[in-house]
């Protein structure tokens, strides 16, 4: 469960006032929810993904984790650039105390990275980027997955893949999508919200929601 | 006491508050762990090489100086003290002193992306660093002491004295270190104040001369500056009496601890503000 | 488009029994209070902080007994003042490599020696025999804390104290050292400050006499040597004389050649008046007579001189040899003598300048106002550090506890 009470966030733009992210929000995402958030480019959606994420701090009000969270997916996010895709796997799992290399492995089995395991993730596609990111995550068992913008999920088999998960080993699990393609929401999500000039307004049906997005 | 005061979070699960703070310190120093790891490969590459070079380093840098610095004879010369031996037990400190502060505010850009990583806070970031190079610089001093032990037939006066003045130095530019990192993290002007900073403060610093050569009143001057006191301590546990030093520990302990506590608490009011 | 509120109302909102009762949409969540859950960051800093800091407060406040110090400076200088020391320093007195760097001052090293024996095992044990400083340090006023701890220490606990309570600090610049005495009673201080004063100017005297000793020894010993010399040249030359029964041979056998030579003259003489007096004058005349009888006689007298001088020449030549070898003997003794002397005398002022001896610049004084215990200073420094500890290991275990979150 997270929640969210009273949060605000914005960000001092020099000569140009505040820009808020979010305002007085309250909310909770419980174990379990498939939320999509929906927000025009520069609405704050990655900004919002790293409250969630304990990333970055709100300006005011609190965030509460009572479940694992995982960082927030987006390309070259928590990895390092210089290191081979393995040498992540392994900090990673260092970090979160998991088995090093049998992690490395599992990484490995999921993301079908093949040599490009063993090359620094500079050189990683955005599609093979996605995977490693979400192989690391998979594999760390978080009870909540942040994913910032799922263009980079990756193939069509790959999507269906993960998706194939989601549905059945990490049932039970919480995800949070932003994205401001509708269709990525339509594809993993059961509900929605809109984030949009720092009011995050929830729909309890996706369709709603993602009309409602496309008329603003 | 998790109640951070700046919007934190805090968990559902609130263990017991001794059990906790042990199980959070042993995954700080996993995460610390991890780090180290991680800061040697990218900083040498993965072969063994580039591990060697994180000792070569200031040996080489400090064997230069010391070269050039007898060459020239420069400096005052103390009788049973070479020059050489001198620069090298003087400037390899200073060296790591000025690497730990000129990289700090670096460190922390070039590792925000391990923030992401909530289990990765700056503070670990920061002392993974400075364990690195402290582990470095004892490893390079103890070869010193025994190359000069060995082949200059000079063992060092008194080692516990060597090694807490170098602990004692390392704590110092811990210190300082997490204050540049936290200053330069929010201000760009103080960030690019800190490199100049360094480089004027190096006259001050105590490292280019023996205090015992200074006039007294210059040197009483110096004494203000704990840095002075620790070099002064450095150099007396490895020459001893050979030459006479002034410092205080009670004094460098003060600062030290003050310099420790305003970094600490710099780098965490500091962490609410960074931006990605 | 429709605001709903964020959560599903049919679902209960904190599952967790320890959650506190969120208020939703306006009005702030009550703060949870952190005695709740053990003791808050004031509770700790009460207990590591202020506790410490009242109980030291509240030692030198209610119960730490007053020390007196009595303070003396001094001076430890040579007879010769700077400029001969420093040349004694470079002749070769053993100056250590500071004194080279720093310029020779005068009594520089006596200084160390004082500021290093005061405090040195002798020291005390030296004074404990003058002083009993157990019963000065162990005064019924004193208290538990700050008295000596031992009823009868070991010699090298009292001296542990012993320097806590006695300090001496050297001047590396004028060389003025200062001594510092504190006790419980102010007489105390002022007697044992006089006492180790008393005691270190003896030190020093000991430091002069030896070093006179020293620089004296060799030329005395060489003085003994030269005179030994003498007296045996001129045993020598007496019991030669008692043995040859002449005074001086050489003297002798000149007066011998003297003698002949004279009665030879007066030979020559004598026959120039007898063939003189031939001429005009019978031969039966009584004064050829005369003359020719002088004659004989001075040529008899010749011949006996010649005899004794001839008889004995071998003689006479060996003892004049002898003679002159213990002569010569006698006076290289007196001359070695004579330099040995000079140089002893060269000694003994040259050890009168390197004479050391305490200068009293400032007598111990008697207390009359207790300057220690510090108490407010000891117990803001006591605050302060405490403090700055508690911050760092606060910030350190509030850091750690985040990576347990």
């Amino acid at each position: 469960m997270i929640l969210l009470e009273d949060v605000s966030k914005f960000y001092e733009v020099r000569g140009r006032g505040k820009r808020w992210i979010l305002r007085d929000t309250t909310a909770v995402i419980r174990p379990g929810d498939r939320l999509g958030i929906l927000g025009r480019n520069g609405s704050g959606k990655s900004t919002l993904m790293r409250l969630l994420g304990g990333v970055e701090y709100p300006t005011r009000g609190r965030i509460e984790r009572r479940m694992s969270v995982s960082w927030p997916l987006a390309h070259g996010i928590g990895v390092h650039s210089s290191l081979s895709g393995a040498d992540n796997a392994r900090f990673v799992a260092r970090i979160y105390e998991k088995p090093v290399e049998e992690l490395v492995q599992a990484v490995d089995d999921f993301a079908e990275l093949g040599d490009y395991m063993y090359m620094p993730v500079s050189t990683y596609s955005a599609g093979m980027m996605s995977r490693l990111l979400l192989g690391l995550s998979l594999a760390m068992d978080f009870d909540c997955y942040l994913i910032d913008e799922a263009t980079s999920v990756g193939d069509q088999r790959f999507m269906e893949r993960t998706q194939h998960i989601l549905e059945t080993r990490l049932r039970s699990r919480a995800l949070v999508m932003v994205s401001h393609q509708p269709w990525h929401v339509r594809t993993f999500c059961e509900t929605a919200a809109i984030l949009h000039e720092g009011r995050l307004t929830f729909f309890e049906e996706l369709d709603e929601a993602i009309a409602t997005y496309e008329a603003l | 006491m998790s109640e951070t005061g700046w919007g934190g979070y805090r968990t559902a699960g609130d263990g017991g508050g001794l059990g906790r703070t042990l199980e959070g310190f042993r995954r700080q120093a996993t995460v610390v762990h991890a780090l180290l790891l991680r800061e040697m490969q990218t900083r040498f590459g993965r072969n063994q090489l580039g591990f060697l070079w994180l000792f070569l380093e200031p040996l080489m840098l400090a064997g230069a100086i010391a070269t050039l610095k007898s060459s020239f004879e420069f400096g005052h010369s103390i009788p049973g003290v070479s020059m050489f031996v001198f620069a090298l037990v003087s400037y390899l400190p200073y060296f790591t002193f000025r690497a730990i502060i000129s990289r700090a505010p670096g460190t922390l850009r070039a590792n925000m992306t391990l923030l992401y990583h909530s289990r990765v806070k700056m503070l670990d970031v920061v002392l993974a660093r400075h364990l690195l190079e402290m582990a470095a610089v004892v490893t390079v001093m103890a070869m010193i002491v025994v190359g000069v032990a060995i082949w200059g037939d000079q063992p060092p006066a008194d080692i516990p004295t060597l090694l807490i003045g170098i602990v004692l130095l390392f704590l110092l530019a811990q210190g300082l270190g997490l204050m540049a990192a936290a200053v330069s993290a929010v201000s760009e002007i103080a960030e690019r104040l800190i490199h100049p900073l360094i480089y004027l403060s190096l006259p001050l610093s105590g490292a280019l001369v023996p205090l015992h050569v200074l006039d007294p009143m210059i040197r009483d001057l110096m004494l203000w500056n704990p840095q002075a006191n620790i070099h002064e301590m450095v150099r007396d546990g490895f020459f001893g009496d050979l030459l006479p030093s002034y410092y205080s520990v009670g004094y460098v302990l003060f600062w030290v601890g003050l310099f420790n506590l305003l970094g600490l608490a710099a780098l965490r009011a500091v962490r609410p503000k960074l931006e990605f | 488009m429709k605001l709903s509120p964020p959560t599903r109302p049919s679902e209960p909102l904190a599952s967790a029994g320890a959650a506190p009762p969120l208020v939703l949409q306006g009005g702030k969540p009550a703060r949870r209070a952190a005695a709740g859950r053990g003791m808050g960051v004031r509770h700790w800093f009460a207990l590591l902080v202020l506790l410490p800091t009242l109980i030291v407060g509240a030692y030198y406040v209610f119960y730490a007994a007053n020390i007196y110090e009595s303070e003396a400076r001094f001076l430890v200088r040579n007879r010769g003042g700077g400029g001969g020391s420093a040349v004694d320093a470079l002749a070769g007195r053993a100056g250590g490599i500071a004194s080279a760097i720093s310029g020779a001052r005068s009594g520089m090293e006596e200084s160390r020696a004082v500021a290093a024996w005061i405090g040195s095992y002798a020291a005390v044990n030296t004074i404990r025999g003058d002083i009993d400083l157990v019963e000065m340090w162990r005064r019924p006023e004193a208290d538990v804390v700050s008295e000596l701890w031992w009823e009868t220490p070991q010699l090298e606990w009292l001296a542990w104290y012993f320097r806590r309570r006695v300090i001496v600090t050297l001047d590396p610049e004028t060389g003025v050292m200062q001594l510092r005495v504190h006790a419980f009673r102010p007489a105390d201080a002022h007697r044992l400050a006089e006492e180790v004063l008393r005691r270190s100017e003896e030190l020093v005297n000991t430091f002069t006499a030896r070093s006179i000793a020293d620089t004296l020894r060799a030329a005395q010993a060489d003085v003994d040597k030269a005179e030994r010399r003498v007296l045996a040249a001129r045993e020598a030359l007496i019991g030669f004389r008692e043995r040859e029964q002449a005074f001086d041979p050489a003297s002798t056998a000149t007066g011998a050649v003297t003698t002949i030579t004279q009665l030879q003259g007066a030979l020559a003489q004598a026959r120039t008046e007898y063939e003189e007096r031939r001429r005009f004058m019978r031969p039966d005349n009584p004064q050829l007579q005369v003359l020719q009888n002088r004659v004989a006689a001075l040529q008899q007298q010749i011949a006996t001189e010649r005899a004794r001088v001839t008889r004995g020449e071998e003689a006479l030549t060996q003892q004049v040899a002898a003679f002159e070898r213990l002569e010569l003997e006698r006076m290289m003794a007196d001359r070695e003598l004579a330099s040995a002397v000079g140089s002893l005398e060269a000694a003994r002022s040259d050890a009168l300048r390197q004479q050391v001896f305490v200068m009293r610049v400032s007598e111990p004084q008697m207390p009359e106002y207790p300057l220690y215990p510090r108490a407010t200073f000891n117990t803001l420094t006591v605050f302060v550090s405490l403090s700055v500890l508690f911050g760092i290991g606060w910030l350190l275990v509030v850091s750690a506890r985040e990576h347990a979150s």
